[in-house]
C-alpha cells in the first residue's frame, strides 16, 4: 500500500491548494493596494477651511434694527415710558456692533487646514495626526462643531483659546473617556467655496479616511495581513 | 442580558409610553372644547345675563361648527393615541409569544416565524398610522381653534403645533416607504476556496464517505470540496469554487486539508459522521431557509434605519426598535436550535465512530484550530508540512479555553466543546486529553493520501 503513494497525492493537492491560496491572497492584496492608491489619489493634498460671514451680516442687521427702534423711540418722544427697554435695545445693538467688528475678517482667514496626514488649527500649538483619529462627530449649534476623538495615546497639542462671540478656533480636551480635539467655526468655507455642514462632514471624514488609507497601505506593503 | 433589558425598556417606552404621552395633548384639547361648551351652557342657564355675557354667548354660538369639530377631533386624537398604546402592548405580547413558541418548536421557527414577522410589520405600520392620526387630529383641532380665535392670538396655537409637523412628515414618509414593496433578498450562495474531488477522480475517498453515510443513515453528499482555509462543514446552499469557478448545486461536504492531514482516520470519520448528521436531519436545508428569512428581515430593518437617518424623529423609533427586538428573538431561537442540532449531529458522529472517538476528535479539532490560528502568517511554503512539523515539535495544547472554544463555521454557531463532550456522556480524563493532543503519527498523516490515490481501496 505504501508503494502506491510514492508520489503522494496529498502533497500534490496541498501544493495546488497552496498555490491557489497564495494566488488568491496576492490578488486580494493587489486589489486592496489598487483601491487604496486610487482613493488616496482622488483626494486633493490639502483642504483649507474658513468660517462664513453669517455673524457679520447678522450683527449688522440686528444692530441696524435695534438702533432704528431706539432712534424712533427717541425722536418720537416715547423714551419716558420705555426707558429700560430702550437701554436694553441700545446695549444689544452695541453687542451686535462688537460682533460685526469681531467677524470683520470672517471668511478671509483660514482657521483649519487638513492634509493627507495632519490637521492644523491656527490656535493649536502643533498639528494633530489624523491617523490617531478614531471617531468623528459633527454638530450644528450657533457654530459648527467638529469633534475629533483621538486614540488614548495620541500626542495632543495645546490650545490658546480666544474669547469673543463665536470665534473660529480649536479646543483640546485631553481628559474624559477619550481625548478629543474640537474645532468650531461659524458658517463654513472650504477652499474658498461656501459649504454646508454636510459638505464639511464629508470632506473632514475623507481626510481622516485618507490618513488611515496611507497607514493601511504602508502596513499591507510591509506584509501585514489583509 | 443588561443590553437585552435596556432594549426591552426602550421598546416599552416607544410602543406604550410614547403614545400615552401623545394622549395628553388631545386629552387637554378635549377638556378645552368641553370647557367652552360648559361656558355656553352656564350662560344659557343664567336667569338674567348681562351685556358681556350676551356678547360672549353670541360669540360662542357663532363658532358652533368649529366647536363641534373640535369636540370631535379631541376624542379622535385620544382614541388614536390610546389605541396605539394598546396596540403597542399587544405587539410586545405577540413578540414574546412568538419567540417563546419558536424556541419550543422548530417547525414554528421554520414555518411560522416569517409569517409572524409580516404580521408584526403590518401591526407596526398600524401603530405608526394611529400615532399619525392622533397628531393630525391635534393639529386640526388647533387649526379650528385658530380660525375661531384669529382676532386673539389665533396664530399662536398653530405655531404651538410646529414641533408636531416634523413628526407628521416623518410618519408619512415612513408609511410611504413601508408601503413600497421590498425587492427580493439575494439568494444564499457560498464561495469556497478549494478544489472539488470528483467521484471518478478519487473513488477511494468517495467510497469511504459513502460507507460513513450508510453508517450514519444519512444522505450522501453530492460534492466534496477540499480546501485549506476553513474547518469541516456541510451546506445545501449553492457553492461556487474558486479558482475553478465551478457552480455546485445540492449537498456539499467541505474537507479541510490541514485538519485531515493530522487527524486519524477514525477521528475524521467521527467528524464527517457529525457533518453527514446535518444532512440526515435536514439541518443544512433549514440553515439556508433561516438564512433567507434573516436576510429578508434585515432588508426591512435596513429600510427602517435608512428612514430614521433620513428623517430623524421619535416617531420612527417604535417600528425600528420592535423590529430589532423581534429580530433578536429570532436570532436567539435560531441559535437555540442550532445548538440542539449540533448535539444531535454529535450523536450521529458517535454512532459512526464511537462516543469516545467523537469526543476525542472534538478536542483535537478545537486544539488544531487554535494552532492553525496562531501560525496563520508564519509559513510561506507548504502549510500542511508546516502544521505537521509544528505539531510534532510542540504538540497540541488543550487548555480550559480550548474546551470552551466554539468552532468557527461559515453558516451557524456551535456550542462550546465541553458541553458537547458532556452531552456525549464521555468523561474528559487524562487519557482522552493525551490522545487528543498527541503529535501526528505516520498513520495520521498517511491515511488521507491513500484515500486520494486514484485506486485506493
Amino acid at each position: 500500500m505504501s508503494q502506491a503513494v510514492s508520489t503522494p497525492p496529498l502533497d500534490s493537492l496541498a501544493s495546488t491548494l497552496t498555490q491557489d491560496l497564495n494566488r488568491t491572497m496576492d490578488a486580494e492584496r493587489d486589489t486592496a493596494i489598487a483601491e487604496l492608491e486610487a482613493f488616496i489619489a482622488s483626494v486633493p493634498p490639502r483642504a483649507e477651511f474658513s468660517d462664513g460671514r453669517k455673524w457679520f451680516y447678522r450683527g449688522i442687521v440686528a444692530s441696524a434694527v435695534l438702533f432704528l427702534i431706539v432712534g424712533w423711540a427717541v425722536f418720537s418722544g416715547q423714551t419716558a415710558e420705555y426707558t429700560s427697554l430702550i437701554w436694553i435695545m441700545a446695549g444689544l445693538g452695541l453687542i451686535g456692533l462688537l460682533m460685526v467688528w469681531q467677524h470683520r475678517n470672517a471668511g478671509k482667514n483660514v482657521h483649519m487646514v487638513m492634509t493627507h496626514h495632519e490637521l492644523t488649527v491656527w490656535n493649536l500649538s502643533g498639528p494633530v495626526k489624523l491617523v490617531d483619529v478614531v471617531d468623528l462627530d459633527f454638530n450644528e449649534y450657533q457654530q459648527t462643531e467638529i469633534i475629533f476623538t483621538m486614540q488614548a495615546d495620541a500626542k495632543l497639542p495645546t490650545a490658546k483659546v480666544r474669547r469673543g462671540f463665536y470665534p473660529a478656533q480649536g479646543w483640546v480636551k485631553p481628559k474624559g473617556k477619550a481625548p478629543r480635539v474640537l474645532v468650531y467655526s461659524s458658517g463654513n468655507t472650504v477652499n474658498g467655496v461656501k459649504a454646508s455642514t454636510e459638505d464639511v462632514a464629508a470632506i473632514v471624514s475623507t481626510y481622516v479616511d485618507v490618513a488611515h488609507a496611507h497607514a493601511r497601505l504602508a502596513a499591507i506593503r510591509s506584509g501585514a495581513p489583509l | 442580558m443588561a443590553l437585552f433589558s435596556a432594549g426591552r425598556l426602550k421598546l416599552v417606552f416607544y410602543l406604550i409610553v410614547v403614545p400615552l404621552i401623545v394622549l395628553l395633548y388631545p386629552a387637554l384639547q378635549t377638556y378645552r372644547a368641553h370647557s367652552v361648551a360648559q361656558d355656553e351652557a352656564r350662560i344659557l342657564a343664567h336667569p338674567n345675563p348681562g351685556v358681556r355675557m350676551k356678547e360672549e354667548l353670541a360669540m360662542l354660538q357663532s363658532e358652533h361648527a368649529s366647536l363641534h369639530a373640535r369636540s370631535t377631533l379631541g376624542p379622535i386624537g385620544m382614541a388614536a393615541a390610546l389605541s396605539a398604546a394598546w396596540l403597542g402592548a399587544a405587539i410586545l405580547l405577540k413578540i414574546r409569544r412568538n419567540s417563546h413558541a419558536a424556541r419550543q418548536r422548530l417547525d414554528i421557527l421554520l414555518t411560522r416565524y416569517e409569517l409572524n414577522w409580516r404580521q408584526l410589520s403590518r401591526l407596526l405600520v398600524l401603530h405608526v398610522a394611529l400615532l399619525l392620526i392622533a397628531l393630525l387630529a391635534c393639529v386640526a383641532y388647533e387649526g379650528f381653534w385658530a380660525k375661531s380665535n384669529w382676532y386673539s392670538h389665533g396664530l399662536m396655537s398653530i405655531l404651538m403645533t410646529l414641533p408636531l409637523w416634523g413628526a407628521i412628515y416623518a410618519a408619512v414618509k415612513l408609511l410611504v416607504r413601508t408601503w413600497r414593496q421590498l425587492g427580493p433578498a439575494d439568494p444564499i450562495e457560498l464561495t469556497i476556496l478549494g478544489r472539488t474531488q470528483a467521484r471518478a477522480q478519487v473513488p477511494g475517498l468517495w467510497a469511504w464517505i459513502d460507507q460513513l453515510a450508510m453508517r450514519a443513515d444519512a444522505p450522501r453528499p453530492d460534492h466534496i470540496v477540499v480546501g485549506l482555509t476553513d474547518c469541516f462543514y456541510v451546506t445545501s446552499a449553492p457553492v461556487t469554487t474558486h479558482p475553478e469557478n465551478l457552480r455546485l448545486e445540492g449537498r456539499t461536504l467541505y474537507l479541510p486539508l490541514p485538519y485531515v492531514s493530522v487527524l486519524s482516520r477514525e477521528e475524521t470519520a467521527a467528524i464527517v459522521g457529525h457533518e453527514l448528521g446535518h444532512f440526515a436531519h435536514n439541518d443544512t436545508d433549514h440553515g439556508v431557509h433561516l438564512g433567507m428569512i434573516t436576510r429578508r428581515m434585515m432588508h426591512r430593518i435596513d429600510r427602517l434605519i435608512e428612514q430614521d437617518i433620513a428623517d430623524d424623529s421619535w416617531i420612527n423609533r417604535p417600528a425600528l426598535w420592535a423590529s430589532l427586538y423581534f429580530y433578536e428573538a429570532f436570532e436567539a431561537a435560531t441559535l437555540h436550535w442550532s445548538r440542539v442540532k449540533e448535539f444531535a449531529a454529535d450523536g450521529v458522529g458517535a454512532r459512526v465512530a464511537g462516543a469516545r472517538t467523537c469526543a476525542q476528535s472534538l478536542l483535537r479539532v478545537t486544539a488544531i484550530a487554535d494552532a492553525i490560528d496562531s501560525m496563520q502568517h508564519e509559513h510561506d511554503g507548504n502549510p500542511i508540512g508546516a502544521l505537521q512539523s509544528r505539531l510534532r515539535e510542540r504538540g497540541l495544547a488543550i487548555a480550559t479555553d480550548t474546551l470552551d472554544h466554539v468552532i468557527v463555521h461559515p453558516i451557524d454557531t456551535h456550542p462550546p466543546t465541553r458541553l458537547r463532550i458532556d452531552a456525549l456522556e464521555v468523561g474528559i480524563d487524562d487519557a482522552l486529553i493525551a490522545q487528543a493532543q498527541r503529535p501526528p503519527s505516520e498513520h495520521d498523516t498517511i491515511w488521507f493520501t491513500q484515500m486520494l490515490a486514484p485506486r485506493a481501496s
